[in-house]
């Protein structure tokens, strides 16, 4: 009788504090189930953002706040300690308000004190396993659905009006609000113990191939394949993994811009096509003076279609931190053999370098 | 206040940070036709977040597409202007080696077919898409400030899905083990036009790795997964993802696994493209009606809403065009047998 009037006063309670997560009786046993579920998982009443009672907003409220990007082990060591509390004070507010529960709820109540209690050990515990999935509400159930709310709900409210039938629905409301602040707190630490420091890890990762794909050389399809193909090994392992150290070179076509040795003006240079035959361009190395400096190194050949001399000369191109790059070849001009000096600086400004009038003129004529 | 966080992860083709509107814009739409969602407001309750991958695609073929440019122009610079006609066949076979490289301007079926292939068969490409995708995911997730998480990809994004979550989770990193599915997992693997089959690495065959539903005491990497193929779609034909008794018996009989085959078509007979579009898949309610049930309990659309709400829609798209819809993608479907490069010819195909 006393608990009878308990559940109506709480509900009517809920009522005047919001309609919004009022329980009013229910249709039958499925209904009951229905709105629990609802007010629970879309409307939040219960451990959520509108729950209003003052144990939820307190919790909720303390653990909002987010650390600084760069945390110390004496910040993640005070989450933990709140965390500690707030788990106590959750255990705490269960024990009371799961008190003298009837029959059909018994193991339910003792499954949900059970696992409060593990949850405590893994908050307190520095190296545990926090397992907050369990954690996460289903389809009114938690623990990979070792506790379900429904089959007890629908038990109590085989006859909608019967006492039990409130009774039920408010410790399952009860079960559902301690369940999901202990799904808050459990978060909020795996957050600081674990999500963040790999976070950090993969961002390292994530940087280090922005740099390969941006900083590092262009790459055609078939050096793509090449450096690839020798970086399989370590696809293979399934695991987030680090760029190559460098990469290899295969006849890359590009430009540079030449100066003929012995030419009076100093305006006689151009741009000159050329391929880089082979050749390796290392990144990153470690345990080295150079470690920061990429450096890398190709044979190349120079290629003139026009009609003095050979086609073909022959050199070495030497790169410097992935921008600069600087080489010499030879080639028989028709008058003999000259030495070129090559520079390039940005390869894909040089278009920009080269005479638009005969671009354009050499792209229309082809139309 | 926590939400669930949905993360949308992209399939072939330009996507910049607002491809997933469209589909979003549908579940929100329809949200709202559900009994227990009514009244509620969908943007309080799911966190959106568009994973991005294609831009490392983009640099790279920038960056190679410059350096095939200055080649060209240096050559082409190098030349006599007054020989037209040889300027003109340089320049052709110039044009010819720049289109089969992808240096030239990006056309439909290089940036569609390209990004299958890169992602497949480059490892390095692959890599560093897992490596950003899983950045991605960790970079929202890291705040602790959520309810439960959920992954959709679309198309080439459900292998992106696949392999970068079972990297993840199988990732030792500095002082870290690898992330355990008990202290998180996502509460739905969503695989829209799911290709994830076809497009299988040989070190990691998708019914064997560690990206399965079921429990948590058995591990599995998600409480729902929800494998959805079009009954037309032909980019989801070759190599199917249609497995039996997968991962085992048990978790096959229950809603953990769904195999999810729509056949409607909401597109002209000029248009059967769209028939894998990530939208149009979602406008389906045995699309959407599953992942909702995942996200929010199974017990919030009960099945007799469910049925009347398949039934209105299959009498919505009624259609005399739909007829000629449906014999042309017909002719399209490629055979369960073929392989990925089917894929290939398909996205030529649809699009001809």
């Amino acid at each position: 009788m006393r608990r009878s009037i308990v559940c109506a006063l709480w509900l009517v309670s809920l009522r005047a504090l919001g309609a919004d997560c009022g329980i009013d009786q229910q249709a039958d046993a499925n209904a009951h189930v229905t709105k629990v579920l609802g007010l629970s998982s879309v409307t939040g009443c219960f451990g959520r953002g509108n729950d209003e009672s003052p144990l939820a907003k307190r919790i909720l409220a303390e653990i909002e706040p987010a650390l600084p990007p760069t945390r110390t082990t004496e910040e993640v060591l005070i989450v933990r300690d709140s965390a500690s509390g707030w788990i106590r004070d959750i255990g705490v507010s269960f024990s009371a308000a799961s008190a003298n529960p009837d029959s059909d709820w018994l193991p339910v109540v003792e499954l949900m004190r059970s696992r409060l209690a593990e949850a405590k050990l893994q908050v307190d515990t520095f190296d545990a396993t926090v397992e907050a999935a369990y954690w996460e509400l289903g389809d009114l159930d938690y623990f990979d659905g070792a506790l379900d709310l429904k089959a007890p709900i629908r038990r109590s409210c085989g006859v909608a009006t019967a006492p039990s039938c409130a009774s039920g629905v408010a410790l399952a409301t009860e079960i559902v609000r301690h369940g999901e602040l202990v799904h808050a707190v459990l978060n909020k630490v795996l957050s600081e113990r674990r999500l963040v420091p790999i976070y950090h890890e993969v961002v390292a990762l994530d940087e280090k191939w922005d740099y390969y794909f941006e900083k590092g050389r262009s790459q055609y399809l078939w050096e793509l394949a090449l450096n690839g193909a020798l970086y399989r090994r370590k696809l293979e392992s399934n695991e987030l993994a680090p760029p190559p150290n460098g990469q290899w070179i295969l006849l890359h076509p590009g430009a540079a811009v030449q100066f003929v040795r012995g030419n009076q003006s100093p305006d006689d240079t151009s741009a000159v096509a050329i391929v880089e035959l082979v050749g390796y361009n290392r990144l990153w190395s470690q345990g080295s003076v150079l470690r920061d400096l990429p450096l890398g190194i190709s044979a190349i050949a120079t290629v003139s279609l026009n009609e003095q001399g050979d086609r073909l000369g022959w050199g070495a191109m030497v790169h410097i931190k992935n921008k600069f790059s600087i080489g010499a070849a030879r080639r028989d001009v028709g008058t003999g053999k000259k030495t070129t000096w090559l520079v390039s600086v940005d390869l894909g400004a040089l278009l920009l370098k080269v005479d638009e009038e005969v671009k354009n003129r050499v792209r229309f004529s082809s139309e | 206040m926590a939400k669930h966080i949905v993360f949308f992860v992209h399939g072939m083709g330009k996507h910049d940070d607002k491809w997933h509107e469209p589909g979003l814009e549908v579940l929100r739409n329809v949200f709202g036709d559900y009994d227990a969602f009514r009244g509620a407001n969908f943007d309080d309750l799911i966190d959106p977040v568009p994973v991005v991958y294609d831009n490392l695609i983009e640099t790279w073929r920038q960056k190679m597409s410059a350096d095939f440019t200055a080649f060209r122009a240096a050559l082409i610079g190098g030349m006599d202007p007054s020989d037209i006609s040889k300027l003109g066949s340089v320049n052709r076979q110039l044009d010819k080696i720049e289109g089969w490289i992808g240096a030239g301007e990006s056309d439909f079926v290089w940036s569609h077919a390209m990004d299958v292939v890169l992602y497949r068969f480059f490892s390095l490409v692959s890599m560093a898409i897992d490596v950003s995708v899983s950045r991605q995911i960790l970079e929202k997730l890291k705040s602790g400030s959520f309810l439960t998480w959920s992954v959709l990809g679309h198309s080439l994004g459900t292998s992106v899905v696949h392999n970068a979550l079972n990297s993840l989770y199988g990732t030792g990193l500095e002082g870290q083990p690898p992330l355990n599915v008990s202290e998180t997992r996502p509460r739905a693997i969503m695989m829209v036009a799911n290709v994830s089959r076809v497009l299988q690495r040989e070190s990691v065959k998708v019914f064997e790795s560690r990206v399965q539903p079921g429990p948590l005491s058995a591990k599995r990497m998600c409480g729902f997964y929800l494998n959805v193929r079009h009954r037309l779609d032909p980019i989801t034909y070759p190599m199917p993802f249609n497995p039996d008794l997968w991962p085992d018996a048990s978790t096959f009989a229950t809603s953990a696994y769904q195999h999810i085959q729509p056949s409607h078509l909401h597109l002209n007979p000029d248009e059967i493209f769209k028939v894998h579009d990530f939208d149009h898949y979602l406008k389906n309610p045995r699309v959407h009606v599953p992942f909702f049930r995942a996200l929010f309990g199974a017990s919030l659309i009960p099945d007799p809403e469910f049925t009347a709400v398949r039934t209105q829609f299959d009498a919505a798209v009624q259609s005399s065009n739909l007829d000629l819809a449906r014999k042309r993608l017909e002719a399209k479907l490629p055979a369960p047998s073929a392989n990925w490069q089917a894929i290939i010819d398909v996205i030529k195909k649809l699009r001809s």
